[in-house]
């Protein structure tokens, strides 16, 4: 089932009267479950096509339809709504509000959710949220302020939070971009545990480690997808190795 | 390069630079013109008293019985240098009924609203009397001035002509001038004196009712008073000392008061806002201010960037606000100078431009004062951003996990508030400063229109109306209480005639020597009498009215200012024999400043020289209101003043009621305006520092309504925070603000509030405003982009 149908998408800024096209004609399809990842060099725009397909920033032109809704077409609050209900974003900065805690942050935008929402108690969002938090181990560290836990722990935070809302697809600007060695495998594991229960994600990525556990590999260059790869699913324990060098190999060949 | 980053930063955040440009310039116009204001006003009080050689102490006779001597006495007091100079003067006592107004073609009563009127020529050097220009009067036969207040308040014009009927005679004048009366002049006052020239004067009859006034110029007026009073002269009316018209002037000073404190409360609250702006921007550039640190810059030199933009908006706004006020503080020099001659009627320019540099010293030296956090930073600590650990003190917040029915929105504003209490604490006070200051007018009034008031200025507000005085047209005014009872009974039989079934009460006012037990001393006090009902409506604060013939009740400013207590006996001289009284109660009005005695209804002074009489209460069966009531008698019996108490309390305070409540509307409006700037100027200094958070919300889904909500929530909260805390403050600032300034009148009087109107009505009208400022603050969410989420800290 196709989860994300991206057709014709333009983004142009305009910037003292000079036109600049970040995204030119891009025609994608990512299925639903699939894991994707999107690479290029700094200013291909990478980060505008995720924000662009995120209904975060709007599209110049083309068409963006996720599960047959036709972004595009929707309200500023109907494509909040969108987002709060059923994306899920995880970005490289933790982003969190600073003066609630790591629970109450995950919480929140459940919370928002289930007002007016019967079929979802604030119990049941507690419950969802502590299992959560489990399994990605910061269970300890739930009461504590944001200011008082590692990068690692805030991002898996803000990975707990992207999936509150059982969201049908994670969207995640450079998710390790700000960790450690051991913390980006931390999370990338976690990533790809959450992409095995079925739900699809969309990363931007300059790391090959990284994105060597994606599904599928596009490479995005002046605005337009020049090549892809496909990986295979990988799955947790698998030969990542083998993965990384035929990335490589591919990466080389595009000039990377 | 200075000048680069002052542009930069001026035009970064327009706005908020704006509303305090506009705080700093408001102020220094309240400030500068009212202080300019009360200094000239002051100095011309003085130089008007001194222009109209109005003597130290003015002492008033109702009956010439004693005046040999008096006359005698004063004498004796210049060989001892006491007394300098004294002179005699006389004035006819005008009935209100014996006035016509002649406009035009129709006839009607003068409305004098209360004030005594008097009829004088100029034959004495003292309390003189001018024309508008401030020139010495001359009057030709015929002719009549009356005082500018007095023309204004019975809407007299120059032309209009007056017929006064006195004793047997009566004469026709035609206003010629409109007259500055130092002494008598001021509607305060409550007596105002008709001028014609010397030969017509004398023209009215001898044997009409006239009172007395010795000019006396004295260096001990208040030895000089203990002396009189010691004398026990018989008729001494009243004593009025210089002081007490000074004093009455004074009160055309309190509209640039209220201004002066209205500047002091926004020059607070622009320190209040600039502190919060200039710790903002600190911590805002935290990370530059580290690197301008680590390059070497000493702090002074960071300091300057930040002071030199506040120091720029103070004096311009300073500067602009001292040119506004210049021409507004001519217009309150014009209006006092309507009222007295002035040495100099221009603006002294030196006090607006000194008062103009306080406020930029006082303001610059603030923000200097803010800036010593810089001090305490290294740079290595800025350039992190602050991220030691250090700046991270334990969660303040509540748990939204642990609320069961919080919205997110609510949550979010209340949990903002507990971390950040001392930033909320400042827009708190703010608030509870705006909603106090509303609080004080209106508690006036409500304690003006109360019935409390009504007592203290001895009506019985359960009557059903007042009559203002009961002389008809033929009749002089009443000398003694028979004449007045007798005018009673003719008004009773006048009412039954047409269907009222009326009783009529009166209050003569008499002034009595007494003496106390063993003491040779004698002291003149203003003493009432109620005839025509038990004294039931009066309060006593110790001991009981006077039942008995030989009881009397003493205010509480008598037994504190004598040392008297009930069960001490007095000798009264009444109808010209003494009596032995003992004092059985002490109580506490506003008649003759606080100090007067109350004498039981049995008494007969029916012989006594009655001073004046006290306005009439009406009781009677009626559904009907007293305006109702009023207005009904006025068309029934219009050669009467049916009054209400408002209107009798109304004329004793020279209509102080109806300018505050005239104020009402326009300053409820110009706090509002002011609280909405504020406002507005906080969330927009909020949104700028959340732009992050909210950039983050945004693109996790949360819709600009509830982030809006959230806001407008966090402002709500602090505002009933504020309306709350406020109540208390406001019972305060009746205590000790209202409070004093009723008892200058001669009482303590319960500040009456209606919680409904204050603590509801007029903070929901600035609630309201507020929310509207917030609303139109929090438009700006909708322009955060979510790429701003990298502002995130």
């Amino acid at each position: 089932m196709e989860c994300l149908t991206i057709s014709n998408l333009c983004k142009t800024y305009i910037i003292n009267k000079r036109q600049n096209n970040v995204l030119r004609n891009i025609n994608l399809t990512i299925q639903s479950g699939e894991m994707v990842a999107v690479m290029g060099p700094s200013g291909s725009g990478k980060t505008t096509l995720l924000y662009t397909v995120s209904g975060m920033d709007e599209a110049t032109a083309g068409k963006v339809d996720f599960f047959g809704k036709e972004l595009t077409k929707l309200s500023a609050n109907e494509m909040s709504d969108l987002r709060l209900q059923e994306m899920g974003f995880v970005f490289q900065q933790m982003y969190m509000l600073k003066n609630l805690s790591v629970y109450d942050n995950i919480i929140l935008p459940a919370y928002q959710v289930a007002k007016g929402n019967k079929k979802q108690s604030r119990e049941q969002i507690k419950e969802r949220a502590k299992m959560l938090m489990q399994k990605l181990g910061i269970s300890e560290v739930s009461d504590n302020a944001v200011t008082e836990v590692s990068g690692g722990q805030l991002q898996r935070a803000c990975i707990c939070r992207s999936l509150i809302n059982q969201p049908k697809i994670i969207f995640a600007d450079e998710p390790t971009g700000a960790l450690n060695k051991q913390n980006s495998i931390d999370v990338m594991n976690e990533l790809t545990r959450i992409n095995e229960e079925g739900t699809s994600i969309l990363l931007v990525t300059h790391d090959m480690k990284v994105a060597s556990k994606c599904e599928r590999i596009l490479y995005i260059e002046d605005g337009d997808i020049r090549d892809e790869i496909s990986l295979g699913k990988c799955h947790v324990g698998d030969n990542l190795p083998a993965r990384e060098r035929k990335l490589n190999d591919w990466l080389i060949k595009l000039g990377w | 390069m200075l000048i680069q980053i002052l542009k930069k930063d001026m035009m970064k955040r327009k706005g908020v630079n704006f509303i305090l440009f506009l705080f700093i310039t408001i102020a220094t116009i309240f400030l500068t013109s009212s202080i300019n204001n009360i200094m000239i006003v002051t100095s011309a009080v003085d130089y008007y008293m001194e222009y109209a050689n109005v003597p130290d102490l003015n002492l008033v006779l109702n009956t010439e019985i004693d005046k040999e001597k008096i006359d005698t006495w004063l004498k004796q007091q210049t060989f001892s240098e006491t007394v300098i100079d004294y002179d005699y003067n006389q004035f006819y006592v005008i009935a209100d009924q014996s006035i016509t107004v002649k406009k035009d073609t129709q006839s009607s009563k003068l409305d004098n609203q209360g004030t005594a009127i008097y009829l004088s020529t100029l034959d004495s050097d003292y309390s003189q009397v001018f024309d508008k220009e401030g020139k010495p009067l001359d009057l030709k036969d015929g002719e009549i001035a009356v005082s500018i207040s007095m023309m204004k308040r019975s809407q007299l014009n120059i032309g209009d002509t007056l017929i006064i009927r006195h004793g047997n005679t009566e004469k026709e004048f035609r206003i010629a001038k409109a007259t500055k009366d130092a002494a008598f002049g001021n509607e305060m006052i409550g007596m105002s004196r008709f001028i014609v020239n010397e030969k017509e004067f004398k023209e009215f009859s001898e044997d009409s009712i006239k009172i007395g006034i010795y000019y006396i110029v004295t260096n001990e007026p208040i030895k000089l008073v203990d002396g009189l009073n010691e004398q026990g002269f018989n008729g001494i009316m009243n004593t009025i000392t210089i002081d007490m018209y000074k004093l009455v002037y004074s009160f055309d000073m309190i509209m640039a008061a209220l201004l002066i404190l209205i500047g002091i409360c926004l020059i607070l609250i622009a320190l209040l806002v600039l502190r919060f702006t200039l710790v903002f921007s600190l911590e805002e550039q935290y990370q530059e201010i580290g690197i301008l640190k680590a390059i070497g810059l000493r702090n002074y030199s960071i300091k300057k960037l930040y002071l030199i933009k506040y120091f720029v908006i103070v004096v311009v706004g300073a500067t602009l606000g001292t040119l506004i006020s210049i021409p507004i503080s001519q217009i309150m020099i014009d209006s006092v100078s309507q009222n007295m001659i002035m040495a100099n009627s221009s603006v002294n320019m030196g006090i607006n431009i000194l008062c103009a540099l306080i406020i930029i010293v006082l303001v610059s030296l603030f923000c200097y004062f803010c800036t010593r956090k810089l001090n305490k930073v290294s740079a290595i600590t800025a350039i992190r951003g602050g991220y030691t650990g250090e700046r991270f003190s334990k969660r303040k917040g509540i748990h939204l996990s642990r609320s069961r029915h919080l919205s997110v929105p609510f949550y979010l504003g209340i949990n903002d508030i507990m971390n950040h209490l001392p930033r909320y604490i400042i827009l708190m006070i703010t608030f509870c400063m705006s909603f106090i200051l509303i609080t004080i007018p209106l508690n006036t009034i409500n304690t003006m229109k109360s019935d409390e008031m009504a007592k203290k200025f001895n009506y019985d507000p359960s009557s059903a109306v007042y009559i203002h005085k009961i002389e008809d047209s033929q009749n002089q005014k009443y000398r003694n209480s028979k004449d007045l009872m007798e005018g009673v009974a003719r008004v009773e039989k006048e009412m039954k005639e047409k269907g009222y079934d009326a009783k009529i009460s009166a209050i003569p006012i008499y002034f009595i020597n007494y003496e106390y037990q063993g003491d040779t001393s004698r002291y003149n006090i203003m003493s009432t009498q109620l005839l025509g009902k038990e004294n039931t409506f009066s309060d006593y604060s110790a001991g009981t009215a006077p039942i008995l013939q030989n009881e009397i009740a003493f205010s509480q400013g008598i037994m504190t200012e004598r040392g008297w207590t009930i069960g001490d006996y007095v000798e009264a001289t009444i109808n010209g024999e003494k009596k032995t009284m003992i004092i059985t109660g002490i109580y506490s009005d506003y008649m003759q400043l606080g100090k007067s005695a109350r004498l039981n209804n049995q008494l007969d002074c029916s012989q006594e020289v009655m001073f004046d009489y006290w306005t009439l209460m009406v009781d009677m069966e009626t559904e009907l209101t007293q305006r109702e009531m009023a207005s009904l008698m006025n068309k029934e019996f219009p050669d009467y003043e049916w009054n209400t108490a408002q209107d009798q309390i109304d004329q004793n305070v020279g209509g102080i009621q109806a300018a505050l409540s005239e104020m009402n509307i326009p300053m409820t409006a110009m706090l509002c305006a002011v609280i909405m700037l504020i406002t507005l100027l906080m969330e927009k200094l909020f949104i700028t520092r959340e732009k992050g958070e909210i950039a983050m919300m945004k693109s996790i889904g949360f819709t600009y309504r509830t982030i809006r909500h959230w806001q407008l929530t966090r402002m709500v909260l602090v505002v009933l925070a504020s309306m709350i805390i406020s109540i208390p403050l406001s019972l305060l600032s009746n205590h000790y603000i209202l409070k004093p300034i009723f008892a200058v009148m001669g009482a303590d009087v319960a500040i009456q509030v209606n919680p409904l109107q204050t603590y509801l009505l007029y903070p929901g009208i600035l609630l309201i405003g507020i929310m509207m400022a917030t609303s139109l603050a929090t438009r700006g969410i909708k322009k955060i982009n979510i790429r701003e989420m990298n502002n995130l800290e």
